[in-house]
């Protein structure tokens, strides 16, 4: 199979520049996001150096395994936009899903990460060393959620064509659907490789 | 391979032509053209520099006569001047309310918001923005940041009154007992921010997308406008700055309302240790003024493009050293990240730390410099045309060396730290990036409002607003300058003896914003009259000011797609000015026989 990689076509064609623009804006986002979470995590350690009331703790296993659910999160996903491309549509749905699943079990493992915390003492409003990977887990829990809604969307979406005679019940690929595929892979693999940078930072710095 | 067809909402662009069916609802509302979201930033800017300049009026009275009571402000105000005096919490909401939406919703939103949607596909030569969708939604989650903030004004509580940039721990705590502001009104200006900062990025990321991607043939990036340059590299600090302020305000709501301790620490409160433990506030002043130093470029840049713009079409000259000016703010972009804590000299920074931090300060003086040098010698000996436009870029390059040379003395820690709150910061400042960025905004409105509204303004009433801003403006903020040693934030200044001696400069400058607000009264009647009223443009006079630049070769009211037919092809730079026998050469016009490409 030749995958529908996008590329840019030097005829000066609407659709390709408008491709290779939307590509363009979810990676500037994606840069615009890793700020966000590069400054935060600069904060957290200007405030380890004031050396002030600061917490050092082993981070709970129960992370780790979070970090092991965001890598098959994303196989699945990877798989998911392989099966479409291979127009094996209902297959695609069913890993497309899974992925999803996936992702509600990462988030339901970062909630257990949270009460393990708490069982070691360490509440949301405890020690500032503590209180800084709630605040971290939740915002990059809210990315995960925004990609699992719009993830059950496209579900729904390819799930209405299938009643609609459109592209996929023609076996057919939906050119709409082949970009926003691309650019969800991208953004899926983009919020579980942040976890596992953020795993490590954590596991680096409380160490 | 599978196939992959062509399909109708990938190629938007490609079919504006073929004019949509559209309701009054999607071409004035929730419009997805560039030119009508342009305009909707435009008018919720001028909407909110009326109520910003309002707000300053009514704390300028209290500088100005602390001991008098002024009826109306009962009437207007209600509880918040009782007997027509300003009670000191609201003093405090009016300033931080005013330099909010001074800063972020007119100087932000309403500059780039409006020219960048404006100018970027009108002058690359693109149907729309690459996400003509996302760009509607910029404007939209722009406009719920408006209502949630105005609405922060009609609680109990009253809006934030903890200054604009929001420093813990005062702002740490909800806690109205201290401080009014620091309730509701300040949660609410927490979900405004987020709110604003989400809509800037979606606007931002496709600034930079489309000018990257859609330019039309020929349009090489040497031979883009400065204006589009600066709208670019203002998006990309926004991408890159907005986040430091999300986080900074994220972490402070989970200390207002869910009790951490990020910036706070041992806070005692009438006598009581609070639970607070272990924080920092450093930690939010270097989160908030990693935006907030490039923030200042956010709002300048613009200006800047529009005024290198403006002065080389009345002038008749090619800008003076094109790919320096590009540099110049590449460079200010750049350094701009190196010198946020500027602004933090009296924080107890190491000494070490803070000359890293002056040396990069003062290195953006270079390139700043280099601009205003090829401002000058873009004006000078050329063929200089007075109009309102040309007034206001004039009027802008003045401001923004009389502001930019403080701006020296200030980044030096030595110094800064004995100004540092001072009223010569408030002079520095307002001059810099508040007064010079509105000059360069209405540089852009005089000079672009016949291509937004087929109309021409008024240029009389236009000279009027001029010579009233500059004049009222220099009023207001040069004084400033002579009170070093006043303190700023103070409600009352006949409480303390030593500032006695400034009684009558406050009153004199009063009297001048009057007189500012007054010329700027004069620009909305002339703004919305000559919207319905004003001359029409007519199709055999497209270009009035005699511009190279492509918006000026669609038609009076271009539709939703810009060009009817195909894209103009772009053969040259934008500043071909009085060369080739002519005084202006269009972009679109192609070499002739021997010529060469600039």
């Amino acid at each position: 199979m030749a995958s529908a990689v996008l590329t840019y076509n030097k005829n000066n064609n609407n659709l390709s520049k408008n491709r290779i623009a939307l590509k363009m804006m979810l990676y500037i986002g994606m840069a615009s996001i890793t700020m966000f979470f590069a400054v935060t995590t600069s904060a957290l350690l200007v405030k380890k150096a004031d050396g002030l009331n600061w917490a050092q703790f082993p981070l709970p296993n129960i992370f780790a395994l979070s970090s092991l659910v965001a890598v098959l999160s994303s196989l699945a996903f990877y798989f998911s936009r392989r099966l479409y491309l291979q127009a094996k549509f209902k297959a695609f749905r069913a890993v497309l899903a899974l992925s999803a699943i996936i992702s509600i079990v990462f988030l339901f493992s970062q909630f257990m990460g949270f009460k393990a915390l708490e069982a070691m003492g360490l509440p949301l409003t405890g020690n500032v060393s503590g209180s800084f990977i709630y605040f971290l887990a939740i915002t990059h829990g809210v990315h995960i959620v925004v990609g699992v809604v719009v993830v059950f969307f496209m579900w729904w979406k390819s799930y209405r064509a299938r009643l609609n005679n459109a592209f996929e019940a023609q076996g057919k690929l939906n050119p709409n659907r082949v970009v926003a595929l691309e650019l969800l892979t991208s953004y899926w693999h983009f919020v579980n490789g942040l976890w596992l940078y953020l795993f490590l930072f954590f596991y680096f710095i409380y160490q | 391979m599978s196939e992959v067809t062509a399909h109708h909402d990938l190629e938007h662009g490609a079919h504006h032509d073929d004019h949509h069916e559209s309701s009054w609802l999607t071409t004035y509302i929730f419009s997805q053209d560039h030119k009508m979201i342009a305009k909707q930033f435009l008018v919720t800017g001028i909407f909110w520099a009326f109520i910003g300049g309002l707000l300053s009026l009514f704390f300028r009275l209290q500088l100005a006569w602390p001991n008098e009571t002024f009826p109306i402000l009962e009437s207007l105000l209600g509880s918040w001047a009782e007997g027509g005096k300003l009670s000191n919490e609201f003093y405090y909401a009016l300033v931080t309310m005013h330099g909010t939406i001074l800063v972020f919703f007119v100087l932000t939103a309403g500059l780039s918001g409006t020219f960048a949607n404006f100018l970027i596909p009108l002058q690359i030569g693109a149907r729309d923005m690459a996400s003509p969708l996302m760009n509607m939604l910029s404007y939209w989650f722009f406009f719920a940041a408006s209502v949630v903030l105005f609405l922060s004004f009609f609680i109990q509580t009253g809006p934030a009154s903890g200054g604009w940039t929001a420093y813990p721990p005062l702002n740490g705590m909800r806690d109205i007992a201290i401080n009014k502001g620091s309730g509701l009104g300040f949660d609410m200006w927490i979900g405004s921010m987020t709110l604003f900062i989400v809509g800037s990025t979606l606007g931002s990321l496709n600034y930079v997308a489309t000018v990257i991607n859609m330019r039309t043939k020929g349009m090489s990036f040497t031979k883009m406008p400065l204006v589009i340059w600066a709208l670019m590299f203002t998006a990309v600090l926004g991408i890159l700055a907005f986040p430091a302020l999300l986080a900074a305000c994220g972490l402070l709501e989970f200390d207002r309302l869910l009790g951490t301790s990020f910036y706070l620490n041992n806070i005692v409160i009438n006598g009581d240790l609070q639970a607070y433990k272990g924080g920092s506030p450093l930690i939010f002043q270097h989160l908030f003024w990693f935006l907030g130093h490039p923030e200042v470029y956010i709002i300048i840049f613009p200006a800047m493009g529009i005024v290198s713009e403006v002065l080389s079409v009345h002038a008749k000259k090619p800008v003076f050293g094109y790919k320096a000016m590009i540099l110049s703010l590449g460079a200010i972009l750049v350094i701009g990240f190196f010198v946020w804590a500027h602004h933090m000299f009296v924080t107890g920074m190491s000494p070490t730390i803070g000359k890293v931090f002056v040396i990069f300060t003062l290195l953006i003086a270079i390139p700043s410099a280099i601009k205003v040098f090829n401002w000058i010698t873009t004006i000078w000996r050329g063929n200089l045309r007075f109009t309102p436009p040309m007034m206001f870029a004039i009027g802008f390059v003045s401001l923004f060396i009389s502001g930019g040379i403080t701006g020296i003395h200030l980044g030096n820690s030595t110094i800064d730290i004995q100004l540092h709150d001072s009223y010569f910061v408030v002079g520095h400042f307002h001059i810099v990036m508040g007064v010079a960025a509105f000059f360069g905004m209405w540089a852009g409105v005089y000079q672009w409002f016949p291509k937004m509204f087929g109309r021409f303004m008024n240029p009389t009433l236009g000279y009027i607003h001029f010579w009233g801003s500059i004049i009222g403006g220099y009023m207001v903020f040069f004084p400033m300058h002579f009170m070093a040693g006043v303190p700023r934030r103070y409600y009352a200044f006949d409480q303390f003896q030593s500032f006695n001696n400034f009684t009558d400069v406050n009153v004199f400058m009063t009297l001048a914003a009057f007189l500012v607000f007054a010329a700027q009264i004069v620009f909305l009647i002339n703004f919305f009259y000559s919207m319905f009223k004003g001359k029409e443009m007519t199709e055999d006079n497209l270009n009035p000011w005699g511009a190279n630049t492509l918006e000026w070769t669609t038609s009076v009211h271009p539709g939703h797609g810009n060009w009817e037919g195909d894209l103009p092809e772009v053969h040259r730079w934008p500043y071909d000015y009085s060369t080739n026998g002519k005084e202006i050469n269009p972009q679109n016009m192609p070499l002739g026989e021997g010529e060469e490409a600039h």
